[in-house]
């Protein structure tokens, strides 16, 4: 009896439900638009190039798609970390940007920015957890597989950093 | 920045959650869902951070469908900023890393093909080795090589010497005697027949091949040189130990008759079978070991009619001087008999009994010493006087004998058989293949999986900013 094949991998599809996920990550990951869409257009053609390699049994193309993502992010934080770039402050130049479009008055605005300034002042592993949950939209199991640890190890991890979270915009 | 209170270990403790922070976890998802929960703090704090999700730019998203559309093979990312110049280096990073698997690669297939080539080689310098190794020792002093004969006799005498007389010979008729001339050391010892064909040297390099004819041409003149003498030659005269290894293919089925041959060659000869073992095998095939002891005087020809027995696949012949030992023993029996003429004359003059008594001890010891250099000679005498001849006889089975007799066109059996030859050159070559790529294979593992774990922790040290 032959086995059965697994599921071909729906390139476009994945693109279409993920595209404005994997950048939200990106931009909350390397905190910088500019540096965040070449971070994403990166990820996109690195999937694409591996799409073949993509193994159903060993997590779902979201996930898959988003480790991609995360491990471009990592490599331009360590690149820049090499040639000594700064690291732009992703919320002040978020909640900057914000005001520049005339929306600093706006009591929504304002909290906009305070959630932005209060994710921006994580540190950068509750960020990332954070980001993984609330903008790649991934499960605990999908977050424990991208981050190569256990299930119970990124719950836990994921329940301090939203403690964090809360505190921070308390 | 608020410094994360847990460790950054992986794999921690695969304990299960505490219920209270997994509870927590499920209206989280729940809220994500965008299904109501009972923490309204959490549920606005899922809405105000799904609110702040940065907007992918529709430009970016425009040239991303587009490239997915196109399968990112036409337009390369970048774009005119610090960050652009990063993709490219991105891309270059690729490319550089393309470019290291393909050299790697590479690399362990020239590794691979030349120690492949180098086993080859060293075979086939083994090989060449050997079959160098008995034609340089037959440029030895006695065998002759390009030597003259005259400066042998200045050469120390005992060092063996080989000179091949053909080669390891698939095919081909059968093979005669080597343009020798007479071996033996005895005078007028028989010419060998058909002295003017050549051995079986077809598949000898023209280095080799014009090595032993210089060989076997100095070896004709030392020998003729030698046999000059009589029996026991004067002082000054060569005294040469021969030994001949021999092998004949006979045909298939004749095993038995051409045992029975040998025999009878052996006493025309001159000489004796010391040693035989005859086996049969299946469908004809079989083999015979014969040591035989032959006259030098009558070698050649001896030779030539054991090698009209069948084909001769091989014939290495091998000399060694024992003229100095010879000479020795000859001058201690000369000494010997002054001395014992010396002491003769003593005792007819000896008047005391003590002087007598005294002088026929020392007689007696003389005779002693006579007698065991007598031996001695008789010893070296019948070592050159007889030639050891190391035969082998074999006659293949039917079917390869079938293949030896080829008229020369290629059959579907030749096919299987080349095939088959071809499949075990192609294994051997893959194993040895194997065998030299896998410890690099196995380290090259090992480095794939460290460098796979280094760039883990170095990617993940990025978040510690």
């Amino acid at each position: 009896m032959a086995a059965a094949r697994p599921p071909r991998l729906e390139f476009d599809a994945l693109y279409r439900t993920t595209a404005a996920d994997v950048y939200a990550y990106v931009v909350s990951l390397v905190g910088d638009a500019a540096t965040a869409e070449d971070v994403t257009a990166l990820a996109f053609e690195r999937a694409y190039r591996k799409r073949r390699s993509f193994d159903a049994r060993r997590g779902t193309p979201r996930q898959w798609l988003f480790t991609i993502a995360r491990n471009a992010g990592l490599d331009e934080l360590r690149r820049r970390k090499r040639s000594a770039v700064p690291v732009p402050d992703a919320g002040d130049r978020v909640s900057g940007a914000a005001r520049a479009d005339g929306t600093a008055d706006d009591p929504g605005a304002e909290r906009s920015d305070a959630v932005r300034a209060a994710i921006a002042s994580l540190h950068p592993r509750d960020r990332d957890l954070i980001a993984l949950k609330f903008y790649a939209g991934l499960s605990n199991a999908e977050i424990a597989s991208t981050l190569g640890i256990s299930e119970s190890n990124a719950g836990t991890r994921l329940h301090r950093a939203l403690g964090a979270l809360r505190e921070a915009c308390s | 920045m608020k410094r994360s209170p847990f460790s950054t270990s992986s794999h921690a403790t695969e304990e299960r959650l505490d219920p209270a922070i997994q509870a927590e976890l499920d209206q989280l998802d729940a809220a994500l869902r965008g299904q109501p929960i009972v923490d309204e703090t959490l549920a606005a704090l899922v809405r105000d951070v799904q609110a702040t999700a940065p907007v992918m730019p529709s430009e970016l998203r425009e040239r991303l469908r587009d490239d997915v559309a196109e399968g990112f093979g036409r337009r390369r990312f970048g774009r005119p900023r610090g960050a652009g110049a990063s993709a490219a280096g991105r891309t270059r990073g690729r490319s550089g890393g393309r470019l290291l698997s393909g050299g790697l690669a590479a690399t362990f297939v020239v590794i691979a093909l030349m120690g492949v080539g180098t086993a080859a080689l060293v075979t086939q310098s083994e090989d060449q080795l050997d079959s160098m190794s008995v034609s340089e020792t037959a440029s030895g002093p006695i065998s002759g090589g390009s030597l003259p004969s005259e400066d042998m006799a200045a050469r120390a005498p005992e060092p063996m010497s080989a000179a091949p007389r053909s080669s390891e010979s698939s095919g081909g008729g059968s093979a005669s005697s080597a343009a020798s001339g007479p071996t033996s050391t005895a005078a007028g010892g028989d010419s060998a027949p058909g002295g003017g064909s050549s051995p079986n040297i077809e598949k000898l390099t023209p280095k080799q091949r014009e090595l032993v004819d210089r060989t076997l041409a100095a070896q004709a003149k030392a020998r003729s040189a030698i046999t000059s003498g009589g029996a026991t030659p004067p002082t000054g005269t060569r005294r040469v130990e021969q030994s001949v290894e021999m092998r004949v293919r006979v045909k298939n089925g004749e095993i038995d008759e051409a045992s029975q041959k040998v025999e009878s060659i052996v006493r025309q000869g001159g000489g004796y079978v010391a040693d035989s073992r005859v086996s049969m095998g299946t469908r004809g095939s079989g083999n015979a070991l014969f040591s035989l002891k032959v006259a030098s005087s009558k070698l050649d020809a001896t030779m030539q009619r054991l090698a009209d027995l069948g084909t001769v696949t091989r014939q290495q012949q091998a000399s060694r001087d024992i003229t100095s030992s010879f000479d020795s023993v000859q001058r201690r029996l000369s000494d010997n008999a002054e001395v014992r003429r010396a002491l003769s004359k003593a005792l007819a003059k000896a008047e005391t009994a003590g002087q007598i008594a005294s002088l026929k001890s020392r007689l007696a010891d003389n005779r002693r010493t006579r007698e065991s250099l007598e031996r001695q000679l008789a010893q070296l005498r019948t070592r050159t006087d007889l030639t050891d001849i190391a035969l082998t006889l074999r006659a293949p089975s039917s079917e390869s004998a079938a293949s030896e007799d080829d008229d020369g066109s290629w059959s579907i059996g030749d096919a299987v058989s080349d095939a088959g030859t071809a499949l075990g050159t192609v294994t051997g070559v893959l194993l040895v293949g194997g065998a030299i790529l896998l410890p690099f294979a196995l380290l090259g593992a090992a480095g794939w999986a460290v460098y796979r774990m280094r760039r883990k922790r170095r990617r993940e040290a990025a978040l510690d900013a």
